[in-house]
């Protein structure tokens, strides 16, 4: 008897070590798709670039630049304690607001990378698929850094998805992140093409990419080239036109180069955070800016502002986006429109002294306007002149919109004053944002900018 | 005694032998009457008979001690009757006597010389044995002390023991009775009485689960301790845990919120994991039970809290004991789950004995105990002023409170307005239990209904219905349990806990107006608890645990045994916000209405077989015991959310939103396990306890998923050394024992290990997938290394009783999602970090019983608990993400802060030393640091008993620091004016801030300023001003209840009646600047007092 049961037990335990690693294997949870999985198929893979785009239109996403750099510029009055710090530019290493501004592009850049790596790895991707997304990541990390550096300065380049080399990268200069972001762009430009990959214009194509490059190289001063591929932009009439100011944040308009589809019911994001139907509890637009920014009769002024009165208060905002809570979608948020090539080339031209070229350039947008054209004015307007009023057709064009007139501030060397006249305690290092204290804490190798 | 004595007493005894002999022939008799009768093979029965026909003479017998169908050949020819009756007896044990007209058969009683014969050949003692009432007690164990010679009492409790010697010692035992000594000579040689007391010491018989197997509390060498059902019983509570709040050293128990059915939480000897994974291991009648909430994640913390609490799902009044392991001895059974501890909770059986039939009913009240002092109107109103007045400015149009908007001369008590209403309890159970040798049975039912104390109708249910059958005595070849436990809870309660606006500035407007309707004041009130309360969240619950366990003896010493356990939680949430919750003046439109419907579901399947062995081996007994474990979960929720419905009444028909989103979660957890236990135990004196266990748990990357566990366990009963008991005689009890094992901790989500996607907000209509987190193959188990030593003593017969225990726990491999740089893209892996975290502490523990007379009864007892928590390493920590959240030597509840040099007195702002210099205050500067977390804790306990009386009372106490006061009011400074928030009121405290340059204080001044506000919340979040005294006392349970006299119940057939009286947190001395030092916290409900009158019958 005691025999039998030795052997028995014996045999329970052998099976029990032999069985267990099979007892305790478990499926993937059905919520979930493994990065396996992911680059099984063309619409699994095209669905990671568009968790991209879905999560940018979301206002907490690169959407929150608008108003933060609106109030670190002189766009906008606040109301929102979260936001003060930004207002009084005073921010500090702990912002929330700033850690997520921060870890919201390196978030969409960790996709990017993602999606590029699963490219690069075994996979069932079409080709031209795959061509199409490689070209989308690598313009969507371009478009991210161009924000990052223009906000922070100096940022650590990530170009992969391993986190424990991620982890101790410390920071590029502002050169090499620039030279990072042309390397990608002048990628993508040969994965793409001209052809909106689906209908309406929400996911990037060629010209998304020269509208971008040419950006960017207005920011480095490289003149001709912001000119070149301005006009590349411009040249292609058939597709982009500039519209009427009331008809130019509409879905599909003709203006727009690249918009995002607006997030689960509704209309965007924008209108949702600026227009004012009560009295404000986030940000109005200041009233300098709304006396200083227009020239009298301006339609951007009557067709891009609104504002809301209670009592005898009067509030203003930007009314770019007439719509708020409304189900029927009729307006996408846009991010790249032609407009701005106009006044890229219009700067670059100016800068390499084409000034009639660039005094064309500004009738385009000031005629749009409904304001009078400088062609007829001022022919004969200074290069510097013409580069000041460049400036203020930027701020009376771009108000509100992805962090313009504070970058422009910085970029053309004016911000300090601007704004030392207007903010209390205005230090120049306050131009840049600080380094979250999560990237500093833990990143060793990250240091802090100047000032904080 | 020396070879002469003895000798002379030989001879004395002789002596008298021959003297009574002489005596002896004396005691004859004879009588006239004469039998003739002769036949062959005649019953005693017709020889009686005839006796009868021919003398007159009745012989009586007592049936059963004669056979009367014996035959015996009758010759008697004129035979006296004598002759006869001792011819019919010869060869029988029985003797006559012979009065008037009767023979009276009986036993034979020894003669008196046969008496005196034997007791001087071998000394008889005779006595009999009964409890204090003087109810016999069979079975009684009699022995001679030092000697082998035992008997057991009779049905009588009468026995009777021979002796060799003359004198002696006689020692009685009998189980659950204290025993006894009594000495005997020949001047005392009985009969003796023996009055057996009851032994109400805790320390002998009274067993202990330890989960896997019993151990009785003499016996353990882990450390268990252990609440019974009496106790749970005295206390007017909803959840289990409350029951166990102060009175289980090293078990600290908070409740986070007075919201019924919510959060709490719960450690065992302190914080052992740095980032997660801190709960103990819930065991119900042998299934793992959910430590945390089911309900969907989708959902956000219910309550704004931690959401549900499971365990709000079973029914104080259904379990049987609750106990709870502490150390390695005790945990290491259960491997990489007992790391912090195990709660074993065992639901109430069945006796052995007739059925009974127990109803009881309670009718409590609950309301919050303590109020804060906040501002008056005049004193708010005073504050707001001289904000506005030190900023330089003047009212705003939205400065509603102050610039004539609002009535200035109003003044509303917002927390009895929001909190100060009484919560109705009703609990109500009938339970019918019996049994027979054979089968036991329990049945029982149960209700349970708590309001709350918030204005309008919310409200928590629980129905249950309990059962448990045991078939098969427990020494059978096969034996069989079966255990069910169903319950339902509906909780119809509100999505936030509008606590937070007992902060309302004091003048702000009525909530509803003279129409009943919610008032918005024309648009100037922005935030209206009432309308808050719209935000519905409407819950209910089913939980279903099923076990059987089949024991089957294959040998007298060798069981096979095998548990099977089922558990089911479901959980139906139904979230609603309608329009009319929010302020018009926001100008919402329909699509901030919503609705959720949310299912959640957490099932657990565990079969564990297990080997039972013991034996004799060597001069000790063996116990060993092998088994395994399987366990498979599965959980899982699903929820849509409707919105953009056309009106707040369609919100419960999801087909009216406009639109839909969907969200569903899916997990599954697989676990096994193989385990054993060897114990071996000589002359229950020496013991040692050996566990072992191998886990391999799907939550850990596929080399990763094994590992080992164990822990030897030892105890010494001292006090069974002859030299104790020679010695110290006062000494009743006393042990020695100690432990040392490793377990294990895998308290992390599921499917760290995979890389996984996650969907997105759809694009153009078409899913999106989004990266679900960062993954890491290489992660393995947090180990726990434990260690302890304790002393239990029992004095003066077990009437005090003291246990002392240390420990020290070492949590190493710490499991933590380690923190990345947010470039990297994400905020944290998880990683298996190279830090230790030290818990060690002293735990006390004693009981006295002060008298214990048949009127009179009273104990008093206490607990306490010194616990220290220590980071004793962590390599690299300056440089981690962690650096400026920890000391190396220091607890993990420490908070750096910065030096806060008070008010400046010029500026009337927290002044703040910037420590480096650098002109600026950043982390950095936070160079010091403060403690947040519990010095001591412990609980004292009374019992009085006065015949029909009894009165129990439990206080509460801990010394501790919080940090979170009055200043974490919603973050706002003080001045500060937000019209859309409500938590602008301050407590009374605020009355001493700052007013004017030269003004030493410790409170900065009002104000509406940013500048103000940043040095308001630095001081508050990183300052350690918020960090404050939070140590309380409390008078934590009463329970005063009167038996009905049995005299008065026999006539109404009713066994036991008792009318109780209790009360839960009745009041509570501290300092603490917020409402509850418990919950800690200014803006959530804290835990209630609760009052409640009930009657429990047994039938």
């Amino acid at each position: 008897m005691k025999h039998i049961l030795l052997l028995g037990a014996l045999i329970l335990i052998n099976s029990f070590f032999v069985s267990c690693k099979k007892l305790i294997d478990i499926d993937p949870p059905k919520n979930k798709l493994s990065q396996e999985t992911l680059f099984q198929s063309d619409d699994l893979a095209t669905s990671v670039v568009t968790g991209i785009y879905s999560r940018m239109a979301i206002s907490q996403g690169s959407g929150s630049i608008h108003h933060l750099c609106g109030l670190s510029a002189d766009e906008f009055i606040n109301y929102n304690v979260g936001f003060a710090e930004f207002y009084k530019n005073k921010i500090t290493t702990i912002s929330s607001s700033n850690t997520s501004l921060y870890s919201n592009c390196y978030s969409l850049i960790y996709s990017a990378n993602a999606l590029l790596e699963g490219l690069e790895g075994p996979n069932k991707v079409s080709q031209s698929i795959k061509k199409q997304l490689q070209g989308e990541a690598l313009f969507i990390r371009a478009f991210h850094y161009f924000y990052l550096v223009n906000l922070y300065g100096p940022v650590p380049i990530q170009l992969i998805t391993d986190y424990n080399v991620t982890r101790k990268e410390p920071r590029s200069s502002v050169d090499l992140v620039y030279k990072q972001i042309i390397t990608d762009l002048k990628s993508s430009e040969t994965l793409l093409t001209d052809t909106y990959i689906t209908t309406d214009r929400v996911r990037p194509n060629l010209s998304t990419v020269d509208a971008l490059l040419a950006r960017v190289y207005l920011y480095t001063k490289d003149w001709a080239n912001a000119e070149k591929y301005a006009s590349l932009v411009i040249s292609k009439s058939k597709l982009y036109n500039l519209e009427d100011p009331d008809k130019v944040f509409l879905k599909n308009s003709n203006e727009a180069i690249w918009q995002l589809f607006p997030p689960v019911n509704g209309n965007t994001e924008e209108g949702n955070f600026f227009i004012l139907s009560s009295i404000p509890y986030n940000v109005s637009l200041s009233k300098d800016f709304m006396l200083q920014t227009f020239e009298i009769n301006d339609k951007r002024k009557t067709n891009w502002t609104n504002s809301y009165t209670e009592g005898t208060e009067t509030f203003f905002y930007p009314f770019k986006y007439k719509l708020q809570y409304t189900t029927a979608v009729t307006e996408y948020s846009m991010v790249l429109r032609l407009a701005e090539q106009f006044l890229i080339r219009a700067e670059a031209r100016t800068q390499q002294d084409k000034l009639s070229n660039a005094i064309d350039d500004i009738d385009r947008i000031r005629s749009r306007a409904g304001l009078t054209l400088l062609r007829d004015n001022n022919p004969t307007i200074s290069k510097a002149d013409l580069l000041i009023l460049i400036q203020k057709e930027r701020k009376a064009e771009f108000f509100s919109e992805w962090g313009h007139r504070w970058f422009d501030l910085k970029r053309t060397n004016q911000i300090n004053l601007v704004l030392s006249p207007i903010k209390i305690n205005w230090k120049s290092t306050d131009a840049l944002y600080p380094i979250p204290f999560e990237e500093t804490t833990r990143n060793q190798n990250v240091k802090q900018n100047d000032g904080y | 005694m020396n070879y002469h004595v003895r000798k002379i007493l030989f001879l004395m005894r002789l002596t008298t032998v021959i003297l009574l002999g002489t005596m002896l022939h004396l005691s004859a008799a004879t009588f006239g009457q004469k039998l003739n009768y002769v036949n062959k093979n005649v019953s005693l029965e017709q020889l009686f008979k005839e006796i009868k026909k021919q003398t007159n003479y009745n012989v009586v017998w007592y049936e059963g001690k004669l056979n009367t169908a014996t035959t015996i050949n009758a010759d008697f020819s004129n035979a006296s009757l004598d002759q006869v009756m001792n011819k019919a007896l010869s060869g029988l044990p029985l003797t006559y006597t012979i009065r008037q007209n009767n023979i009276v058969i009986k036993e034979k009683t020894p003669s008196l010389l046969d008496k005196v014969i034997s007791h001087f050949k071998n000394t008889t003692l005779f006595g009999k044995v009964t409890d204090e009432k003087g109810n016999p007690l069979p079975g009684a164990t009699i022995r001679i002390k030092d000697t082998k010679t035992a008997v057991l009492s009779n049905k009588d409790g009468n026995f009777s023991i021979e002796s060799k010697e003359l004198s002696g010692v006689l020692f009685i035992s009998f189980l659950g009775y204290k025993p006894t000594e009594i000495s005997f000579s020949p001047t005392n040689p009985g009969p003796f009485t023996v009055t057996l007391k009851e032994d109400e010491s805790i320390l002998n018989e009274v067993q202990i689960n330890a989960g896997y197997y019993t151990v009785s509390d003499r016996e353990r060498t882990g450390s268990i301790s252990k609440i019974t059902a009496e106790t749970i019983g005295k206390q007017p509570i909803s959840n289990p845990l409350q029951a166990l709040q102060g009175r289980v050293p090293g078990l600290q128990i908070t409740q986070q919120t007075g919201i019924t059915g919510c959060g709490f939480t719960v450690q065992i000897r302190g914080q052992n994991s740095i980032a997660n994974g801190n709960n103990p291991l819930y065991v119900i009648d042998n299934i793992i039970y959910p430590s945390i909430g089911i309900s969907s994640p989708s959902l956000g913390g219910l309550f704004g809290l931690t959401g549900d609490s499971p365990l709000s799902m079973i029914t104080p009044n259904d379990i049987e004991s609750i106990e709870i392991l502490k150390d390695a001895d005790a945990t290491a059974i259960y491997g990489s789950k007992g790391a912090n501890g195990v709660i074993l909770i065992k639901t109430k059986r069945g006796q052995n004995s007739e059925m009974k039939i127990n109803a009881n009913f309670f009718q409590g009240f609950s309301k919050v105990a303590r109020h804060l002092k906040l501002l008056n109107t005049d004193e708010y109103l005073e504050m707001r002023k001289e904000a506005i007045t030190n900023d330089g400015l003047t009212p705003t149009s939205t400065d509603y409170d102050i610039n004539g908007t609002w009535n200035a001369n109003k003044y509303t008590d917002w927390q009895k307005e929001i909190i100060g209403g009484t919560a109705n309890t009703t609990t109500a159970a009938l339970n019918l239990s019996g049994g027979n040798d054979n089968i036991t049975y329990f049945l029982g039912g149960n209700y349970y209904q708590e309001g709350t104390v918030f204005p309008g109708d919310f409200g928590f249910k629980r129905g249950g219905i309990q059962s448990s059958l045991e078939l098969g005595p427990s020494k059978n070849r096969f034996h069989v349990s079966f255990t069910t436990n169903y319950s339902h809870t509906q909780s119809d309660l509100m999505r936030e806990d509008i606590t937070r606006d007992i902060l309302l500035a004091p003048n702000a407007p009525n909530l509803l107006d003279e129409n009943g309707l919610i008032n918005w004041d024309n648009n100037t009130l922005y935030e209206n608890p009432i309308a808050s309360l719209l935000r519905s969240s409407d819950s209910g619950a089913d939980n279903l645990l099923i076990n059987t366990i089949l024991n089957y003896r294959i040998a007298k010493d060798l069981i096979i045994k095998t548990s099977l356990g089922y558990s089911v939680l479901k959980r139906d949430d139904y979230l609603t916000t309608p329009l009319s919750s929010y302020a018009p003046a926001y100008g919402f439109n329909s699509s901030f209405r919503s609705a959720s419907y949310s299912n959640s579901s957490n099932r657990t399947f565990m079969a564990e077989p297990q080997i039972t062995y013991k034996s004799k081996i060597g001069p000790g007994e063996f116990d060993a015991l092998i088994g395994m474990t399987f366990q498979n979960n599965k959980s899982g929720s699903s929820t849509i959310t409707g919105t953009g419905f056309n009106s707040d009444e369609v919100l419960e028909n999801i087909s009216a939103a406009a639109t839909l989103k969907s969200r569903s979660f899916s997990y599954q957890y697989r676990y096994v396990a193989f385990f054993t236990r060897l114990n071996y135990n000589i002359n229950n004196k020496y013991l040692l306890n050996l566990t072992a266990r191998r886990d391999g748990s799907s939550r850990f990357g596929e080399d990763k998923r094994f590992a080992n566990f164990g822990a030897a366990g030892a105890a010494w009963i001292f006090s069974d050394e002859h030299f104790f008991r020679k010695n110290l005689t006062f000494l009743s009890f006393g042990k020695l024992r100690a432990s040392y094992g490793i377990t294990g901790n895998d308290q992390i989500p599921d499917y760290q290990y995979l890389q996984l996607w996650a969907n997105g907000l759809p694009y153009q209509g078409l899913p999106t997938n989004v990266p679900d987190n960062i993954a890491n193959k290489d992660f393995a188990w947090e180990n726990n290394r434990k260690l302890e030593a304790a002393l239990q003593i029992g004095l003066i017969n077990n009437k005090v009783n003291i246990e002392i225990s240390w420990y020290r726990n070492r949590s190493s491999n710490q499991l933590i999602g380690d923190p990345l740089p947010p470039s990297t893209g994400n905020f944290s892996v998880m990683a298996n970090r190279p830090a230790t975290v030290q818990n060690t502490g002293w735990e006390f523990q004693t009981n006295f019983k002060i008298l214990n007379k048949i009127n009179w009864q009273w104990s008093i007892g206490g607990n306490l608990t010194i616990p220290k928590n220590k980071l004793i390493s962590y390599p690299s920590l300056e440089s981690s993400s962690d650096a400026y959240n920890y000391i190396i030597g220091q607890p993990l509840s420490i908070k750096r802060i910065y030096n806060v040099r008070g008010i400046n007195s010029q500026t009337g702002l927290y002044d703040i030393e910037d420590r480096n210099g650098d002109g600026l205050i950043n982390d950095e500067d936070r160079y010091l640091y403060k403690f947040t977390g519990q010095y001591f804790y412990g609980g004292l306990s009374n019992s009085v008993t006065y015949k029909n009386f009894n009165l129990d009372f439990l206080i509460a106490f801990t010394k501790q620091n919080s940090s979170n006061n009055y200043m974490n009011n919603g973050g706002l400074s003080l001045g500060y004016w937000d019209y859309t928030g409500p938590t602008s009121n301050f407590p009374v405290i605020t009355l001493q801030r700052w007013r004017q340059p030269g003004d030493i204080t410790s409170i900065q001044k009002a104000s509406t300023s940013y500048e103000s506000y940043v040095a308001f919340d630095k001081a508050r979040t990183y300052g350690g001003e918020s960090i404050s005294d939070a140590s309380f006392i409390r008078l934590k349970n009463v329970s005063l209840s009167y038996n009905i006299p049995k005299k008065v119940l026999n006539r109404l057939k009713i066994c036991d009646a008792k009318i109780s009286l209790q009360g839960q947190n009745i009041f509570t001395i501290t300092k603490y600047l917020g409402l509850d030092p418990e919950s800690q916290s200014i803006s959530t409900l804290p835990p209630l007092r609760t009052l409640s009158i009930g009657l429990n019958l047994t039938l």
